[in-house]
């Protein structure tokens, strides 16, 4: 059975602003079971970074807020818990890299010392202690000669190096759940491979959750058992990987699907396309948050927005074709052939 | 036969670097070190490889924003290579060049009706009414309405701006056209957008690009030649349906298979390259990937393969093949 470690239900986060409220999380529904991977995918300003900076509680307050929903972590809502609880839980329960390593790290202080330092806010043990256990979790992630690499500083580390000592940083305390912000973005293809494979690893020795944000589906088919699919703050589809690439329901996952150019593909033919630009998100909410550039919307679309429903056994989507009126199956169809 | 419009030959761009001290040693970085290509009317090569490995460098040398330190450089026969600004500008009309940030590569304080048609002032064509509906049917060419024309920068979205670029890029009616990694900034449905672009204005004017970048997936759909970079060397060329399905080059398999699957359901063999890209302040020795290949034999220690052909448009630099 599998047991679910963290389940987000319903979650909103809006940033208020001078010109207005900015709904960069409205309505993100998942869970994750221990040991499994969910990707969420999006486009830039789809909120997929917010929603892992909310459930890191790293939203900053004003202008941020949650409006609404719950983020429950092995059972009790993290959301309402008392601050100083959630110190316990982050960095310790629930840890993340992010995309930039540059960034990440403090240059002024050594990898080795912004390693152990992790570990002593969480863990009661000596300095010695948590010195063997940083360079333990160096040679783990993969850095060669990793007693002497523990004294020096970032500017000294390549890109990938970088990010393979930030994933060491997450790891030290024996997360339950890691979020992954875009962690091989910035990093070269073959690098990007390392890293994936790494992640792999480490998941299946310590048995970690992860919850990997990227806007490459080809990451999401390399690591995810799920996925999540989020157009401009909601929640437009989500489902098993393979299920995702084999038979995709939303409109929005096709026009993401066909748009990437494949190795495979026949380069004569022109690429698909998702006419237009995503919403402004001061605006949105009203209907269907895709139905502007959606080819097949209709008047209900831009009336209300569609609720996530589970139209087959694990396959949650957001769209009246899929719900209501089902004439669009064919046009799933067709998309097939 | 159709006709070449570039050739580059044993091209070489080295980059001093000092250590600080007044007498200090010069250090060379040999961001491109001796490479060759052409590209014939209307084709376009695609210049693939990893950060650090040269490809920007390529392109800025060829336009003229680097000078060379060794080689030539041809535009349809005339060496461009030694040419000083003054006698480059006529020829700046028939090669430009789109830049990767679609941010910085557009004037915030201008209009973007004025950005388009800039270029024929700076080369004083036509008229100013002339200039304008140039500026306008160019916008709408790449998807944009004429009334954007008085609008400034930061009032367009990545892939927006991305479209102005390569409307002024076109203003001068040029041949050749430079990109440097033109989508990467761009979120995948609107890189899409963007690339069917490029196809369309290529069938339109006969254009030619050297298209620059580290997506495989992008390169392959708009390239008919492509050549893969490593340490300032290419270390494979040739038509990009061969190479992608025969890539013989060790650092060439190791890049194809560090792609990222487009198949969930198909798990892709990796060959794990170890390490990552030496310093090209200290390259290795004789071949520059030998420390990190697999099938590293004596000899790559010492020798500096050359390029050989192994098929009609296919040419490899690797001891493996001779």
């Amino acid at each position: 059975m599998e047991e679910k470690l963290l389940e987000v239900k319903d979650l909103k986060t809006y940033f208020h602003t001078s010109s207005g409220v900015v709904k960069a999380v409205d309505g993100v529904s998942f869970s994750i079971d221990r040991g499994k991977t969910l990707g969420i995918v999006g486009e830039s300003g789809s909120g997929k970074s917010v929603t892992a900076s909310t459930i890191m509680g790293l939203i900053p307050s004003p202008p941020g807020k949650v409006e609404g929903g719950e983020i429950i972590f092995e059972g009790n809502d993290i959301l309402k818990i008392h601050k100083e609880e959630l110190l316990n839980i982050r960095g310790k329960d629930i840890a993340m890299i992010f995309q930039d390593p540059m960034t990440a790290l403090n240059p002024v202080f050594t990898v080795g010392y912004q390693i152990t330092e992790a570990i002593l806010a969480h863990r009661d043990i000596s300095k010695k202690d948590a010195k063997k256990i940083a360079i333990n979790a160096l040679e783990m992630v993969g850095i060669p000669d990793a007693k002497s690499r523990y004294k020096c500083y970032p500017h000294e580390f390549s890109g990938g190096m970088r990010q393979r000592a930030v994933i060491a940083m997450a790891i030290v305390c024996d997360p339950k759940l890691l979020i992954a912000d875009e962690p091989t973005t910035a990093l070269d293809v073959t690098i990007q491979a390392q890293i994936l494979d790494l992640m792999k690893e480490l998941q299946k020795k310590l048995n970690t959750s992860i919850l990997i944000i990227t806007h490459d589906l080809g990451v999401i088919w390399e690591v995810s058992d799920y996925v999540m699919v989020m157009y401009a703050g909601r929640t437009v589809e989500y489902t098993e990987t393979k299920t995702l690439y084999k038979n995709a329901k939303h409109p929005y996952t096709w026009g993401l699907l066909d748009s990437i150019p494949k190795l495979e593909s026949d380069s004569d033919k022109m690429l698909n396309t998702i006419e237009g630009n995503p919403p402004d998100l001061r605006s949105t909410g009203k209907g269907c948050n895709f139905a502007g550039r959606c080819p097949y919307a209709k008047d209900i679309c831009k009336k209300s927005p569609p609720k996530l429903v589970e139209v087959e056994p694990k396959h949650f989507v957001a769209c009246y074709f899929q719900t209501e009126d089902t004439s669009l199956g064919k046009g799933g169809q067709i998309k097939n052939e | 036969m159709s006709e070449v419009i570039l050739e580059v030959e044993n091209l070489k761009k080295y980059f001093p670097v000092t250590n600080g001290k007044l007498f200090g040693r010069t250090n060379y970085l040999k961001a491109v070190n001796d490479i060759s290509f052409t590209i014939e009317k209307g084709k376009t090569l695609g210049l693939i490889g990893e950060s650090g490995c040269g490809k920007s460098t390529v392109g800025k040398t060829i336009i003229g924003l680097n000078n060379i330190t060794d080689g030539v450089i041809k535009f349809k026969g005339k060496d461009i290579g030694s040419l000083n600004n003054k006698e480059m500008k006529p020829l700046r009309k028939d090669i430009q060049m789109i830049f990767q940030d679609p941010y910085s590569s557009l004037d915030p304080k201008k209009k973007i009706g004025y950005s388009v048609k800039e270029p024929l002032d700076i080369h004083n064509i036509g008229e100013e009414g002339e200039r304008q509906d140039k500026a306008r049917q160019l916008l709408e060419m790449v998807g944009l309405s004429y009334y954007y024309m008085n609008r400034y920068p930061h009032e367009f979205s990545g892939g927006q701006r991305q479209r102005i670029n390569i409307a002024r890029a076109l203003t001068l009616d040029p041949e050749l056209i430079i990109c440097d990694e033109p989508t990467s900034a761009l979120d995948v449905s609107i890189q899409a957008q963007v690339l069917n672009i490029f196809k369309q204005l290529q069938e339109k004017f006969d254009l030619t690009y050297l298209f620059i970048s580290h997506n495989l997936s992008v390169v392959k759909y708009l390239s008919d030649d492509i050549a893969i970079m490593y340490l300032g060397k290419i270390v494979e060329i040739g038509d990009v349906k061969e190479i992608y399905k025969n890539p013989l080059h060790p650092y060439t398999k190791a890049l194809f298979s560090a792609i990222p699957t487009e198949d969930p359901n198909i798990i892709k063999d990796r060959i794990n390259l170890k390490g990552e890209i030496p310093s090209p302040l200290n390259p290795p020795s004789g071949c520059k990937f030998h420390n990190r290949c697999p099938h590293k034999m004596k000899v790559c220690e010492e020798v500096d393969p050359n390029l050989i052909n192994v098929d009609v448009n296919h040419k490899v630099g690797c001891h493996l093949y001779k």
